[in-house]
């Protein structure tokens, strides 16, 4: 992100801070949507061939999943106007920036990370937040990459606090051995 | 069924690709593309 930052400051683009807490509640909501009908669907498609779900799918939709169930139309309904109220939310946050773009229009697009990690491997367990707005709202979303993983660089710094459980939890994720 | 939490090492993923996201809003497929370009432009790769 820091990269990306000055790069783009250096070449006369301006930037502004935009802190997306949308994200939270955002995870909640899109997995209720995903899993409304108690997986129902993702094991019947995978069930025709009869293989097993992949591992990091049944934690989700599977037998791995001890608090799934279906959900009542009443709860599906109250969860899609949760959506609509963040929605609504984040247009207004998203609208406003353009107190402080200096350009009279809001933001003309947000960069954030897409995962807080580089790419698992399989069969791991991830806990995440991000990477859920563009797909509960619809946002036209792209990738760039910017650069790999550096040891020495990317070192948990000493003084590092967890924003939140999650967030001690994907650390945790990664334990520095150095 | 056993669920195995695998403790990830930071070796294991030395030069691993970094990427971030750029997000618009609805329907901005040609704004993102040309944005993306500008990424690739500015930004680009340090490797």
């Amino acid at each position: 992100m820091e990269i990306t930052k000055a790069k783009l400051i250096s070449a006369g683009h301006d930037v502004i801070d935009f802190i997306p807490y949308e994200t939270k509640e955002a995870t909640d909501i899109i997995l209720k949507m995903w899993t409304a009908d108690g997986g129902e669907e993702v094991r019947r498609n995978a069930g025709a061939t009869g293989e097993p779900l992949p591992t990091n799918v049944d934690r989700i939709f599977g037998p791995g999943n001890p608090s799934l169930k279906s959900m009542t139309v009443f709860e599906t309904w109250q969860n899609q106007h949760a959506k609509s109220i963040l929605a609504q939310r984040f247009l207004e946050r998203w609208q406003k920036t353009a107190e402080q773009t200096g350009t009279g229009r809001p933001i003309d697009a947000l960069i954030t990370p897409s995962t807080p990690f580089p790419a698992i491997r399989h069969e791991t367990q991830y806990k995440w937040n991000y990477g859920v707005l563009s797909p509960l709202l619809d946002l036209t979303t792209g990738v760039f990459p910017v650069t790999k993983v550096d040891l020495e660089k990317d070192r948990i710094p000493e003084d590092w606090q967890p924003i939140s459980d999650k967030d001690k939890d994907v650390m945790e994720l990664c334990k520095d051995n150095h | 069924m056993l669920t195995i939490w695998l403790v990830e090492k930071p070796e294991n993923h030395e030069n691993a690709l970094v990427g971030l996201a750029l997000i618009g809003r609805r329907l901005e497929e040609e704004k993102i593309t040309a944005l993306l370009q500008v990424m690739k432009d500015v930004v680009g790769v340090d490797y």
